[in-house]
């Protein structure tokens, strides 16, 4: 799917703040969130290059500076402002090419951030997910059990 | 004529957010079902074992629960979340007041459940009641009733003569306004697949009249560690239960739409401060919460101390402000000190979980929602635009 197909399904949200544009055959597509009523408003900026893999960064607030003294923000690529977000696991097919990433990407940010949140609350994420093993490990190991556990 | 629907209105959807909160809430501070149960088993025992006798008195008596077990307004303990929870019952012997004196109604109950190896050890005695402990679980606290004309009698603390008291009838009072303050009963299936509302909460089977009295005895019992120059005046239980109930009859009668839970139980608690009376009786003004099948005043004893009413105000306004102050908050992790304050830190971060469970299961069976533009991420179809939010994995770090 093309840039400019992919930034028409963004532009159909009718994000609330949503800029996008071609940079060097890059879309980028800047937008606001707040994934429940009693949610912050989050600005997020995403980058997509054809062939590549799309990238999601919280440009505000500072969720690294939220996060600070409520231990690892769990789920980053990176740690420093603008944090970039680990939405899916690579090479599995929940994300390729052919998808949309309005259908995709961005309903994921929102949930992120609403994990984030629970997990600032309560210190928990129940948004279950994955890390990365090192190379020796061959379980994969959850990082919570949150779906369907008894609190 | 659903206003969430058409307008998005942001402020509707904070209070209807704020309402399913409080409903978790009010969950992690019940008792559940099955702790339900065993206390209905073990009191329909101790019914059994108290008239297992050769005393007429004791062979025809009753033994039934009053209090918040009756009205299904149970709160378990702050101090320990998982201590016991109180279970009231009430023994009717058979038997005049004229011609049986409290105390020795007393001792026959002591003495038939003492009898018992089941209860001898169980069994600890209080002023004017017998408790039988289940560690770690509950306890039932049996407590003498005679029949006294239309009316029943419990002894005073003294255990000096019997004073009226209509426990029966106030749960039938309270349980029929109680079953009207269910709103839509939503199932699951509905919820996700056509139900307008976003957060498909309502009192459920409790319904909201229960689930506010739930979370102001709660809030109350906070409340009392932090004001410690009221705690000793703190309003009573029985107060806070008749005075939701008579807000309640009150918005019930006036005939406004209660589909929102939010707006329902702000009015609710508002009207708590407006059932109070004040009464002219001989020249004197008194504080009168009157109960609501007879002729009896709750609030006795604001007449004699006004630290009393002074607290009841003092906590009432506490208690809107909270109420108020979760629909203003950006974060839900600015909803959770708001919550611990009001509720405590174990149902605050219980609520919250539960909630995130919620979604991540919505997730997981294919009902979750993203709508950008008004409710946000939820488990149910909205008729603003709105998109499967497909599976997914979190990664990284």
């Amino acid at each position: 799917m093309d840039l400019a197909l992919q930034l028409l399904h963004l532009q159909a949200l009718q994000l609330s703040g949503a800029v996008g544009q071609f940079r060097n055959r890059q879309l980028v597509f800047t937008y606001e969130i707040s994934p429940t009523p009693m949610s912050r408003t989050y600005r997020l900026q995403l980058t997509f290059q054809q062939g590549g893999s799309p990238e999601v960064r919280v440009l505000s607030p500072n969720i690294a500076e939220l996060g600070s003294g409520h231990g690892t923000i769990p789920h980053l690529y990176e740690r420093a402002h603008p944090v970039k977000l680990c939405l899916y696991l690579p090479s599995t097919g929940e994300w390729h090419a052919g998808k949309i990433i309005a259908h995709t990407l961005i309903p994921w940010s929102a949930e992120w951030l609403f994990y984030f949140e629970a997990w600032l609350a309560t210190g928990e994420w129940s948004g279950g997910g994955e890390h990365p093993q090192p190379k020796a490990e061959k379980k994969k190991k959850k990082n919570n059990k949150g779906i369907g556990t008894k609190v | 004529m659903d206003s969430l629907e058409q307008s998005g209105n942001s402020v509707t959807l904070r209070e209807s957010l704020a309402a399913h909160l409080l409903g978790r809430v009010a969950d992690t501070i019940d008792i559940t079902a099955s702790q339900y149960e065993r206390a209905k088993t073990s009191y329909e025992t101790v019914g059994k074992v108290v008239t297992n006798s050769a005393d007429p008195r004791l062979s025809t008596a009753k033994v039934f629960p009053q209090g918040s077990f009756a009205i299904g307004t149970v709160i378990r303990p702050i101090d320990k979340e998982d201590g016991e929870f109180d279970v009231d019952l009430a023994c009717r012997l058979t038997a005049s007041p004229h011609t049986l004196e409290p105390a020795e109604a007393k001792r026959l109950i002591g003495k038939q459940l003492s009898n018992d190896g089941r209860y001898a050890e169980k069994l600890e005695e209080k002023a004017r009641c017998w408790r039988v402990n289940y560690e770690g679980d509950f306890h039932l606290d049996v407590c003498p009733l005679v029949s006294a004309g239309t009316s029943d009698a419990i002894p005073d603390k003294q255990l000096s003569r019997w004073v009226l008291t209509h426990p029966e009838a106030f749960a039938g009072w309270f349980n029929v306004l109680a079953n009207k303050a269910r709103t839509r009963v939503l199932a699951e299936d509905s919820v996700m697949k056509a139900e307008v509302v976003p957060f498909p909460d309502d009192g459920g089977d409790k319904g909201w009249l229960r689930r506010v009295v739930q979370l102001m005895k709660r809030h109350r019992d906070m409340w009392c560690q932090e004001a410690k120059q009221h705690a000793d005046f703190a309003p009573i239980s029985i107060i806070l239960t008749t005075l939701a109930a008579k807000a309640f009859q009150r918005e019930a009668a006036s005939g406004r739409e209660s589909s929102n839970p939010y707006a329902l139980m702000k009015r609710i608690i508002t009207g708590m401060a407006d059932a109070v009376e004040q009464r002219n009786v001989q020249g004197a003004i008194q504080w009168w919460v009157a109960s609501p099948v007879a002729n009896e005043n709750f609030a006795n004893r604001w007449n004699e101390d006004s630290r009393w009413p002074l607290a009841f105000f003092a906590w009432h306004q506490e208690a809107l402000a909270s109420l108020q102050q979760l629909t203003v908050v950006s974060g839900l992790d600015s909803a959770q000190p708001i919550l611990e304050k009001s509720f405590g830190a174990n149902a605050s971060k219980k609520a919250i979980t539960i909630y995130a469970q919620d979604m991540a299961a919505s997730r997981s069976n294919g009902g979750l929602r993203f709508a950008a533009a008004g409710a946000g991420l939820t488990s149910a179809v909205t008729a603003s635009a709105s998109i499967a939010v497909p599976r997914h994995t979190f990664f990284g770090e």
